[in-house]
C-alpha cells in the first residue's frame, strides 16, 4: 500500500509537470507577457508595478500558485536583466512549470 | 375509490382552468399594454435597435440581417418588436441568449417574469470613457478618437476597451478618403484588450489621452454589458464625417444610458459626445496621460550637445557602461519605447541600453521615468470651435466662424502649433472694397519641432475659396522642419507652393490663377505661460511681409496684436479670438 501511494504521488507529479495549461489561459500569459515585456522591465526598476502585478495574478489565476511567488520570481536579477522578450518569456515559462507544475509555452 | 378519482379530476380540472386563466391574463395584459403603449416607436426600443427616422418610417443602421429576428426588421420596429414580445413571453432560450438587453427591456416594460440566461461578467465595475487626442499623420485621427474600457477592480491592465472601428482594408490616401465618405467601410463594436490598444496609442502613436469614469448607475452598467452581446450580431456602415465612431458610441450611450447624448449632423466629433457629457453631469475624475514623447522632448530640449550625443547613442549602439547623468537616461529611457515600437531594427540594442539606463538610476535611487496620470480638478470642456474678429488696419473688419477648430493653443504654454480647422465661414468688410465671404475648407497646421531622434517634420495645408465679386480660390502646401530651443522659443522654416487666384495677405485679386511658391520662416517666443512673440517672414505671393505678432490667453480669449510690413506700408491689426 505504501509503495502504490509513493508510486502514485510519484506519477501525479510526474503528470503536473507535464501539464500545459488550457489555451485560453496560455494565449493570455504568452500574449500579455510578450506585449508588455518593456513595460514589465521598467515596472522591476519602478516604484510603481501595474504590468508585474497583473502578470502574477494571471499566472496565479491560471496555477493556483499565490501571486506573491511570481512576483518574488519577476523581481529577480535574472528577469530584470534580461533583454529579450522571447526569453523572458521562456524562462518565466520555466519557472512556472518548476513552482508549479504547469506551462504555457512548450519549450 | 372511484369518489377519490373523480376528486382529482376535478382539482386537475380546476388547475388546468387556473393555469389556463391566467395565461389569458398575463397575454391580455400584454396585448393590452402593446397597443396602449406603442412601445416600438418609443426612444427606447428605437435606440437598442438603432433606428433612425427615413420620413417614412425608420431604418435601423444594423445592416446584418442577424441583428433582427424578422425578415424584414431593419425596417420595421412594430414588426420586430412585437415578433420579439412574442418569444420573450414565451420565454424562448435563443431570444434570450442572442438579445439579452431586447430581452430585459421587454420583460420590464411588460411586466414579465425576468429570467435572464446569459452571464455578466461581475468583474466589471465601472466603464470609463476615454479620448485620445488627434493624430495628424492619419486623416481619419485628426478630431481624436473615443472608446469606453471597461474596468474589472483589479483596474485598466485587467480591463477590456469596446470601441467602433472601421474595416479599412489598409487603404490609404484618396482611395481612404474616397470609400470613408461615402460609406463603403464596413465598421464594428469592437471589445479587445485594453493593453494591448493602449500600447498602440502610448508607444507608436504617442498620443496624448484623457480619461473620465463615466457616472453609469448599476442598472446601466447591466445594460452596457447585455446591450454589448447584441452588438456582436451586426456591422454598421462608416462614414468619416457622421457615422464614425463617435456616433457610434453616443448612440451606444443612448441606447443604454438615462441621459441622452446629442448626435450632430453633418458631422460628429469626439468633442460633441465628451462634451455633452460633461454638460449633462455624466463624467467624473478626468485624469491625462501626456504622451511620452513630449515628456522625452522637454528633457531633450534642456540637454546640451555632448549630453544629446549621449542620448544618440544609448538609442543606436549597445553601450558597455551607461552615463550616470539622470537627464541623459530618462531622456533615452522616455523615447525607448516609442524608438522599439516605431524603430524595429533597433529594438535589440535599444532593449539592452534600458536595462543598464535602469541600473543606473536605480544606484542613484531615481527610478521614476514613465508618465503617469495627472488629474484634473473637476471635467472641463473641450474647446472644438472659434470665433474670431479682426481689424487689419485698412479699413477692413472680419468675422470669422470655425465650428472645426482644435488648437494646441487650448493649452497656451505649448510651443508646438498643432491645429485643425475645417469649415471655417467669414465675411471682410470695410469702405475700401467690396464685402468678401469666404469658406475655408481646411486649415492644417502641424509646426513640431524636430530632433534627431524623432526626426519629426512640419507642414502647413490651407484650402479656401471665397467671392468677391468673383469665385476666389487659395490653396496652399509647405512643408519643413522646425527646432526647440531651451522650451522657450520655437524656430521654424517652411517652403511650398500656392494655388490662387487671390492673395489672401494683401486681400487682392490675382490677375489669373497661378501657382505660386512660397517660403516662411518663423520663430514663436513663449514669453509666459499666457504670452507669446510670434515673428515671421513670410515670401509669398511674390511679394515680402515682415509679420510680429503678440498673443495673450488669460482665459477663453486669446487677444493678438500685430504689425504686418509689405514693401512700404506697415498696419497694426487686432483680433480677438473666442474658443469655446
Amino acid at each position: 500500500m505504501k509503495h502504490f501511494i509513493v508510486l502514485l504521488l510519484f506519477c501525479s507529479t510526474a503528470f503536473m509537470a507535464q501539464t500545459k495549461l488550457e489555451s485560453t489561459l496560455s494565449t493570455e500569459l504568452i500574449s500579455f507577457t510578450l506585449f508588455n515585456y518593456d513595460n514589465l522591465i521598467a515596472d522591476s526598476y519602478e516604484d510603481q508595478s501595474p504590468y508585474m502585478t497583473q502578470l502574477a495574478y494571471l499566472l496565479g489565476r491560471a496555477t493556483q500558485v499565490p501571486e506573491s511567488q511570481y512576483l518574488a520570481i519577476l523581481n529577480r536579477a535574472s528577469f530584470k536583466t534580461e533583454s529579450s522578450p522571447i526569453n523572458y518569456m521562456m524562462a518565466l515559462n520555466a519557472k512556472t512549470k518548476e513552482l508549479s507544475g504547469y506551462y504555457f509555452v512548450d519549450e | 375509490m372511484p369518489k377519490q378519482k373523480n376528486l382529482v379530476g376535478i382539482i386537475l380540472l380546476m388547475n388546468k382552468i387556473r393555469v389556463g386563466i391566467l395565461i389569458i391574463g398575463v397575454t391580455l395584459n400584454v396585448v393590452g399594454s402593446m397597443w396602449a403603449s406603442d412601445f416600438h416607436t418609443s426612444p427606447t426600443w428605437l435606440n437598442a435597435l438603432y433606428y433612425e427616422p427615413t420620413g417614412s418610417g425608420y431604418k435601423s443602421l444594423a445592416e446584418s440581417p442577424d441583428f433582427f429576428i424578422t425578415p424584414t426588421g431593419q425596417l420595421d420596429p412594430k414588426g420586430e418588436y412585437e415578433a420579439s414580445l412574442d418569444l420573450v413571453i414565451k420565454q424562448d432560450k435563443g431570444f434570450k441568449t442572442k438579445f439579452p438587453y431586447r430581452y430585459k427591456l421587454l420583460t420590464t416594460f411588460h411586466d414579465i417574469a425576468y429570467h435572464p440566461s446569459v452571464t455578466l461578467d461581475e468583474k466589471i465595475v465601472k466603464t470609463v470613457i476615454a479620448y485620445p487626442n488627434r493624430y495628424m499623420n492619419n486623416p481619419a485621427s485628426m478630431f481624436g478618437h473615443i472608446f469606453l474600457v471597461l474596468e474589472t477592480e483589479r483596474g485598466p491592465l485587467d480591463s477590456d476597451i469596446l470601441h467602433y472601428v472601421a474595416e479599412t482594408n489598409g487603404d490609404t490616401g484618396l482611395p481612404y478618403m474616397a470609400k470613408g465618405l461615402s460609406g463603403r467601410y464596413r465598421g464594428w463594436f469592437y471589445r479587445e484588450s485594453y493593453y494591448k490598444k493602449i500600447k498602440y496609442y502610448n508607444y507608436v502613436e504617442d498620443r496624448d489621452i484623457l480619461y473620465y469614469d463615466l457616472k453609469l448607475t448599476e442598472d446601466e452598467q447591466e445594460n452596457l454589458q447585455l446591450h454589448h452581446l447584441e452588438l456582436q450580431n451586426s456591422y454598421f456602415y462608416y462614414y468619416f464625417l457622421d457615422k464614425n465612431c463617435s456616433f457610434f458610441i453616443a448612440k451606444l450611450l443612448n441606447a443604454v444610458m438615462a441621459e441622452q447624448v446629442a448626435i450632430k449632423w453633418p458631422y460628429m466629433m469626439p468633442s460633441h459626445v465628451m462634451n455633452d457629457l460633461i454638460a449633462s453631469d455624466s463624467l467624473d475624475n478626468e485624469r491625462r496621460r501626456v504622451a511620452s514623447t513630449k515628456l522625452f522632448n522637454a528633457v531633450f530640449n534642456t540637454l546640451n550637445r555632448h549630453e544629446k550625443q549621449q542620448v544618440m547613442r544609448l538609442l543606436t549602439e549597445e553601450i558597455d557602461t551607461a552615463p550616470t547623468d539622470p537627464k541623459v537616461l530618462k531622456a533615452f529611457l522616455l523615447s525607448s519605447e516609442y524608438m522599439i515600437n516605431n524603430h524595429s531594427p533597433l529594438a535589440a540594442t535599444v532593449r539592452q541600453n534600458r536595462i543598464k539606463a535602469y541600473h543606473a538610476l536605480e544606484r542613484q535611487n531615481d527610478t521614476a521615468v514613465r508618465p503617469t496620470e495627472t488629474p484634473a480638478t473637476r471635467p472641463t470642456i473641450i474647446p472644438s470651435k472659434v470665433l474670431e474678429a479682426s481689424y487689419n488696419g485698412k479699413d477692413r473688419y472680419q468675422l470669422e466662424y470655425s465650428p472645426i477648430y482644435f488648437s494646441e493653443y487650448q493649452h497656451f504654454d505649448k510651443l508646438n502649433i498643432i491645429d485643425v480647422k475645417a469649415l471655417s465661414l467669414g465675411v471682410a468688410t470695410g469702405p475700401e472694397a467690396p464685402t468678401k465671404y469666404t469658406l475655408d475648407l481646411i486649415e492644417l497646421t502641424n509646426i513640431k519641432e524636430y530632433n534627431v531622434v524623432l526626426n519629426s517634420f512640419s507642414w502647413t495645408f490651407k484650402s479656401s475659396i471665397a467671392y468677391q465679386d468673383e469665385f476666389l480660390f487659395n490653396h496652399e502646401f509647405m512643408v519643413g522642419r522646425a527646432w526647440n530651443l531651451f522650451n522657450k522659443t520655437l524656430i521654424y522654416g517652411l517652403v511650398g507652393g500656392t494655388y490662387a487666384n487671390y492673395d489672401d495677405m494683401s486681400d487682392l485679386h490675382l490677375s489669373d490663377s497661378q501657382v505660386l511658391e512660397t517660403l516662411e520662416v518663423g520663430t514663436l517666443n513663449q514669453l509666459s505661460t499666457t504670452l507669446k512673440l510670434n515673428l515671421k517672414y513670410s515670401y509669398k505671393y511674390r511679394n515680402d511681409f515682415i509679420i510680429t505678432e503678440l498673443l495673450y490667453k488669460p482665459q477663453k480669449i486669446i487677444y493678438g496684436l500685430s504689425l504686418t510690413s509689405k514693401k512700404d506700408e506697415t498696419l497694426l491689426g487686432v483680433s480677438f479670438r473666442v474658443l469655446f
